[in-house]
C-alpha cells in the first residue's frame, strides 16, 4: 500500500498551482501520520453467479441493476470483498479538522488514498492467484446498482465482526468511513492481461469528475 | 450450582462454536441464526446437545445477535431468545445454561448514530425475556467497550445473574474500535464476574494479550479462540489436538474457564476436557495496579501524573462565559491545549449556579471523550450529577471528591463501587480542614476504610491532604507534606494535590508553587492538579521525573528542553507564533497562511482602529484569497492555511476592543445533517467562516432537526449551514430545512455536500447551493451585508 503525493493533491483539487514550503511540509506530515494511524483490514469470499434473477449463490441475496449484470456479463464466480483502514484514522482526523485543519483535510485525502491503493493490492493479489482475468471492482452506488445492496456485502461477509466495518441501515453508509465495499468478476474463457482495477476512472460514465484521472 | 462459586476454584468448559456448525449443516449465508431457534429447532438442538456430551458444563443458547435491531421486534427478540433458551435447556441437562450476548452490529455515538441509552435498552430487553430461565450471561466477540459496558450494566441492573464478558483483538491487543486489552480489564472488571478474549485469532496469538489482561484484572479468566484463521473456502487449520495442546499455557497462567470460538466443534471440547482433567486452577498474584483509563489509553499511577485543571470556571472567567453560552469550542481549546503541554488526566468541572450541573457535565464528558484519550477526572460534589457523569463515561474515571462527613461517604461511595471509578478523599470534615498531620491521617484512614467497606480497593482511593495558604498559616504547609509522606507509609493509596492555593497573597506566586510542588512531590504527591500550560509547572514535574529516574536516562527531558531558551507560557497561540523572517505585508501574509500576519496585525493596531483594521486589511486580503481560490490559482490546503492565519489576525483585533464591543460579523448555525455523520466538509465550512470573523455555533453531525431548529431560533440566527453526504440523508436535509422555514422563516438556508446540486438544492428548499467554503462565506457575505 502507498500513499503516492500526486494522488493526495488530486484528492485535494490541486490543478498544478504552486506548492509553498508550508503545504509541501504538511503533506509530508500528513503521509506519514496517515501511515502511523492506519489498520487496513479486509475480508473476500468466493461465490458462484446464478442467472435470472443475477444472484449470489447459496445466499439469498439477488444483485439488482443492469449495470451489474453488464459487468459481470461473461462471469460464473465473482470476489466479494470488504476492506477498511480503521476508526484510529477518523479519530485523528477529527481531532486535527479542530486542532490544526490545514493538517485535518490532508491527513484526510491521505487515507482516500490509503485506501484506495489498499484496495488495488487486494484486487492484484487476486488476479494474481487468479488463471482468468478479473474485472475491475464494482462498488454498491455505481450506475444502478443500488446503493442499499451495501447490506448484502455486511451481512455476508460478516464485516462488523470479521473487520470492524459496520453499516448504518438507514443511510447504508459504512463505518469506519475510509471503508470500500465491491464485487470483482471472474472472467470465462480470457487470459489475464493486465489488471483492470487500475483503469478505475476509465471505466466510469462521469466524465466531468473533479477527481478524474 | 452457583456459576460464581464455581469459577472460584475450578475448571470450567464453555461449549465450541455454534454460527460456524450451523452453516456445516446448511445454514444460508447470510442467514440469521438465531431464528432457527424457531424454524428448525432440531438443528440447533442436536449441536448442544453434542457440547453438552462432549464434557461442556455451560451451553450457551443460540441468541449471539437476537437483538431488536437484527430481528425486528421486541415481541420477535423474546420469542427467538425464550426458544433458544429452552432448547439450551433441553439438550444442557444439569449443565448450566447462558444468555449468550453479542454485539448489535451498530455503533454507538460518535463512531455511529446509535445513543447508549438505545443500546442499553435493547440489551436489556434481552435479558428481562429469559432472566428467570438461564442460569448467566456470557457477553461476547466485543470491540467498542462503551457497547460493552451498556451491556454489563444492563445485566447488572436488571437481574442478579453472574456475567462473564469478553472482547475480540487483533495481534496488537486492541480491538476494531482501538480499545486496548488494558482497558477493557481496567474498566469491565468492576461489572464482570470473569473477563475474557474470544475469536478473531487462535490460541497461540491469543497468548500475550491474555498475559496482559491477566495483569490487570484479578477477576477469573476465560478464553474462546478461533481454530485459526479461516481460508475463502472458510476452513480452518488449527486442530482439535493442536488446540487443546496450546490451551495448556493459558491454563498455567491461570486462566480456568476455557471454550471455542469459530471453526471449533464438539471434538474441540472433548479434547479440553481431556486436558483439564485432574488439572487444578492455577494461583494467580494479586496486583496492586492503580491505573485509570479511556477505552483507548490506560495511565498507571506508578509516577507522578499529572491532572490538568482548566475546565473549570472557579476562578475563572473565560469558562465561566463558555459554560453559559454553551461554548464547546473552548472547552475543545482547553482540552487539547492541556493534552499538547503534557496533561496526563483532565479534571472535567461543570459547577456554575446559574446552569444544570448535572446535564452540562455529563454533556462535557461526553464531547471531552470524543476529543482526547486523556482519562477524566469528575469534579462534582452532587451524587446525581456524578452517577450521570460516570455512566456515560467511556473507561474508569476518577471522581473528585468525597470528604470524611458521613453525609459525603454514603451518598457518592456507592456510586464510586458501581461504576468502579478511583476517588479523591479530602482529609476535611465537618469540622475543617484537620490542623495536624496526625488528624489528616485520621481522615484519611476513615475514608480508606469506608471506601474498603463498600467494595472500593484501596488503589483506587487517592487522598488529597489539602493545601493552605502559607503566608496565613506558615507551618501548615510542612505539615501537609509530612501527612501525605505518612499516608504512602501506611496505605496502599494515591496521593493528590493542588499545588496552586499555597502562594496565595504572596508576590510571585509561581516561584512558591513551584517549589512546593517539587517539594510535595518528593514527598509522596502522585498526582498534582495544575495548569499543564504554565511551563514552570510541567518543568517542574519533568525534572522530578528526570531527578528520580523515573525518567530513564533523562531522555524525555532532554528530548523536550534540548532548544531551551527561557520560560513562557505555552498556549496554541504562541506554539503559532515564531517568525519566518523577512518584510511582507498583511496581504501578502495571509494570501501565503504566514504566522507574521499576526504581527503585523498587532502593528496596525497602534495606528488603526479596531474595525478599520477589520475592513481595511483583514476583509479585503481574505477576499483576494477567495477569489484566487476560485480562480484555481491556490486549491483548498492554502485556502484553509489563510483562513487560519486570518483567525489569529482576528483575535489579535479582539484583544483591543473595548469591553462589550463585538467584532463578530454574524451568528451562524452548521450542521451535518440527522443519519449523516461524515463531517469534514462541514468543518472546513466552519475554519473558513469563523476565520472570516462569522461566530459559527457547530451542531456537530448526525444532529436531528429539532436541535437544528431550537438552536436557531434561540439564539434569533439568519443564517443556516446543511450539510449531508449521501443520497439517503439527503432526506432527512429536506426534512430539517421543512421544520426550519416554518418555525424560523427569517432564517436562509445554505447547503452543501457531494450529492447536492443548485437544482437538488431548490426543490429540498434552500435558499442557496454552495459548493464549496468559499463560495459560503461569499454567501454569508451577502446575507450580513444586507
Amino acid at each position: 500500500m502507498k500513499i503516492e503525493r500526486s494522488e493526495l493533491l488530486r484528492y485535494l483539487g490541486y490543478k498544478g498551482q504552486r506548492i509553498d514550503g508550508k503545504i509541501e511540509e504538511n503533506i509530508s506530515a500528513a503521509i506519514s501520520l496517515c501511515k502511523s494511524k492506519i489498520t487496513p483490514r479486509h475480508a473476500i469470499r468466493k461465490y458462484a453467479l446464478e442467472r435470472e434473477p443475477l444472484a449470489l449463490k447459496g445466499t439469498d441475496a439477488i444483485l439488482k441493476g443492469k449495470d451489474i449484470s453488464a459487468h459481470l456479463a461473461d462471469c460464473s464466480e465473482v470476489y466479494l470483498m470488504g476492506a477498511t483502514v480503521g476508526f484510529e484514522i477518523e479519530k485523528t482526523i477529527s481531532r486535527l479538522m479542530k486542532e490544526n485543519p490545514l493538517l485535518g483535510v490532508m491527513v484526510d485525502s491521505a487515507s482516500i488514498c490509503a485506501i484506495e491503493s489498499y484496495c488495488d493490492d487486494l484486487c492484484e493479489e487476486l488476479q494474481a492467484e487468479n488463471e482468468k482475468l478479473l474485472t475491475w471492482r464494482f462498488s454498491c452506488g455505481y450506475g444502478d446498482f443500488p446503493l442499499s445492496q451495501q447490506a448484502d456485502f455486511v451481512r455476508l461477509l460478516e464485516l462488523p465482526k470479521k473487520i470492524g466495518v459496520f453499516m448504518n441501515e438507514q443511510s447504508f453508509m459504512l463505518s469506519p468511513q475510509k471503508s470500500v465495499t465491491a464485487i470483482i468478476g471472474i472472467k470465462d474463457n480470457s487470459e489475464v492481461k493486465s489488471n483492470a482495477c487500475k483503469a478505475k476512472c476509465l471505466n466510469c460514465g462521469n466524465a466531468n469528475c473533479t477527481y478524474r484521472k | 450450582m452457583d456459576f460464581r462459586n464455581i469459577i472460584k476454584n475450578s475448571i470450567v468448559l464453555l461449549d465450541g462454536a455454534l454460527g460456524t456448525q450451523l452453516q456445516k449443516r446448511g445454514l444460508k449465508g447470510g442467514e440469521l441464526p438465531e431464528k432457527l431457534n424457531v424454524t428448525d429447532p432440531d438443528e440447533v438442538a442436536a449441536i448442544h446437545r453434542e457440547y453438552a456430551e462432549s464434557g461442556s458444563d455451560v451451553i450457551c443458547a443460540n441468541t449471539f445477535g437476537a437483538n431488536r435491531r437484527k430481528l425486528g421486534s421486541s415481541q420477535e427478540v423474546a420469542d427467538v431468545i425464550k426458544a433458544g433458551v429452552k432448547l439450551a435447556r433441553q439438550a444442557a441437562g444439569d449443565k448450566l445454561v447462558a444468555l449468550d450476548i453479542g454485539p448489535i452490529g451498530a455503533l454507538i455515538e460518535p463512531l455511529g448514530t446509535m445513543t447508549f441509552d438505545e443500546a442499553y435498552d435493547l440489551f436489556k430487553e434481552q435479558i428481562e425475556c429469559c432472566k428467570d430461565q438461564v442460569d448467566l450471561v456470557v457477553i461476547e466477540t466485543m470491540s467498542d467497550l462503551y457497547e460493552l459496558k451498556a451491556a454489563l450494566l444492563a445485566v447488572k441492573e436488571n437481574s442478579s445473574l453472574p456475567v462473564i464478558a469478553s472482547m475480540t483483538f487483533d495481534e496488537s491487543g486492541r480491538t476494531f474500535t482501538g480499545c486496548s486489552v488494558e482497558s477493557f480489564a481496567i474498566t469491565a472488571s468492576a461489572f464482570a464476574d470473569a473477563l475474557g478474549i474470544n475469536c478473531s485469532l487462535g490460541p497461540d496469538q491469543i497468548y500475550p494479550i491474555m498475559q496482559r489482561l491477566a495483569d490487570n484484572t484479578d477477576l477469573p479468566l476465560f478464553i474462546q479462540a478461533n481454530a485459526g484463521l479461516p481460508d475463502s473456502e472458510m476452513n480452518y487449520p488449527i486442530s482439535a489436538e493442536e488446540f487443546a495442546a496450546s490451551y495448556e499455557k493459558f491454563i498455567d497462567l491461570g486462566v480456568n474457564i476455557l471454550g471455542g470460538c469459530c471453526g471449533t466443534t464438539p471434538e474441540y471440547v472433548r479434547k479440553l476436557k481431556e486436558l483439564s482433567m485432574g488439572k487444578s486452577v492455577a494461583k494467580r498474584c494479586r496486583r496492586y495496579v492503580s491505573a485509570v483509563c479511556s477505552a483507548t489509553k490506560t495511565v498507571y499511577i506508578d509516577g507522578v501524573k499529572v491532572i490538568g485543571e482548566r475546565i473549570n470556571p472557579t476562578g475563572k472567567k473565560a469558562m465561566k462565559q463558555a459554560l453559559i453560552d454553551r461554548d464547546f469550542n473552548y472547552i475543545a481549546n482547553q482540552t487539547l491545549e492541556q493534552v499538547e503541554a503534557g496533561a496526563d488526566i483532565l479534571d472535567v468541572n461543570a459547577g456554575l449556579p446559574q446552569i444544570d450541573e448535572k446535564q452540562m457535565l455529563t454533556e462535557m464528558v461526553k464531547y471531552i471523550q470524543e476529543l482526547t484519550d486523556a482519562p477524566l477526572q469528575i469534579d462534582c460534589g452532587k451524587p446525581d450529577a456524578i452517577e450521570c457523569a460516570l455512566r456515560y463515561y467511556n473507561g474508569k474515571a476518577i471522581v473528585n471528591s468525597v470528604n470524611a462527613e458521613e453525609r459525603s461517604l454514603e451518598s457518592i461511595l456507592p456510586i464510586v463501587a458501581k461504576y468502579g471509578a478511583s476517588v479523591v478523599g479530602l482529609t476535611i470534615d465537618e469540622n475543617g480542614i484537620p490542623k495536624t498531620v496526625e488528624e489528616r491521617i485520621s481522615l484519611a484512614r476513615k475514608i480508606i476504610e469506608r471506601a474498603k467497606a463498600y467494595g472500593i480497593r484501596e488503589e483506587d482511593v487517592y487522598i488529597d491532604c489539602l493545601t493552605l495558604t502559607v503566608s496565613a498559616e506558615p507551618e501548615q504547609a510542612l505539615y501537609t507534606l509530612k501527612a501525605i509522606s505518612e499516608i504512602k507509609r501506611q496505605y496502599n493509596v494515591k496521593t493528590v494535590l493542588g499545588v496552586s492555593n499555597v502562594s496565595f497573597g504572596l508576590p510571585a506566586r509561581q516561584i512558591v508553587n513551584s517549589a512546593f510542588l517539587t517539594m510535595a512531590m518528593y514527598a509522596g504527591l502522585d498526582m498534582p492538579i495544575l495548569n499543564p500550560n504554565v511551563a514552570e509547572n510541567m518543568q517542574a514535574v519533568d525534572a522530578f521525573r528526570a531527578l528520580t529516574c523515573a525518567d530513564k536516562n533523562c531522555a524525555a527531558f532532554t528530548e523536550k528542553y534540548a532548544g531551551y531558551l527561557g520560560s513562557k507560557v505555552i498556549t496554541a497561540e504562541s506554539v503559532k507564533e515564531g517568525s519566518q523572517g523577512g518584510e511582507k505585508d498583511i496581504f501578502y501574509c495571509i494570501e501565503k497562511g504566514l504566522d507574521q500576519a499576526r504581527e503585523l496585525t498587532a502593528k496596525l493596531l497602534q495606528t488603526h482602529d479596531a474595525m478599520q483594521v477589520i475592513d481595511e486589511y483583514l476583509i479585503p486580503a481574505l477576499n483576494r484569497v477567495g477569489d484566487s481560490y476560485e480562480k484555481g490559482r491556490i486549491f483548498l490546503p492554502q485556502l484553509i492555511a489563510s483562513a487560519e492565519c486570518a483567525k489569529a489576525c482576528f483575535d489579535e483585533v479582539k484583544k483591543r476592543l473595548p469591553l462589550g464591543e463585538n467584532a463578530d460579523k454574524g451568528k451562524i448555525v452548521l450542521a451535518t445533517v440527522k443519519g449523516d455523520v461524515h463531517d469534514i466538509g462541514k468543518n472546513i465550512v466552519k475554519t473558513v467562516l469563523e476565520n472570516y470573523g462569522y461566530k459559527v455555533i457547530d451542531l456537530g453531525k448526525n444532529v436531528a432537526p429539532e436541535t437544528v431548529v431550537k438552536t436557531v431560533k434561540d439564539n434569533g440566527v439568519k443564517l443556516c449551514g446543511l450539510s449531508a453526504l449521501m443520497t439517503t440523508t439527503v432526506e432527512n436535509m429536506k426534512e430539517t430545512i421543512g421544520l426550519l422555514k416554518s418555525a424560523c422563516p427569517d432564517c436562509l438556508v445554505m447547503v452543501g455536500g457531494a450529492v447536492l446540486n443548485e437544482e437538488y438544492a431548490a426543490q429540498i428548499g434552500a435558499d442557496k447551493y454552495c459548493k464549496d467554503a468559499n463560495q459560503s462565506a461569499k454567501y454569508a457575505e451577502s446575507v450580513f451585508s444586507k
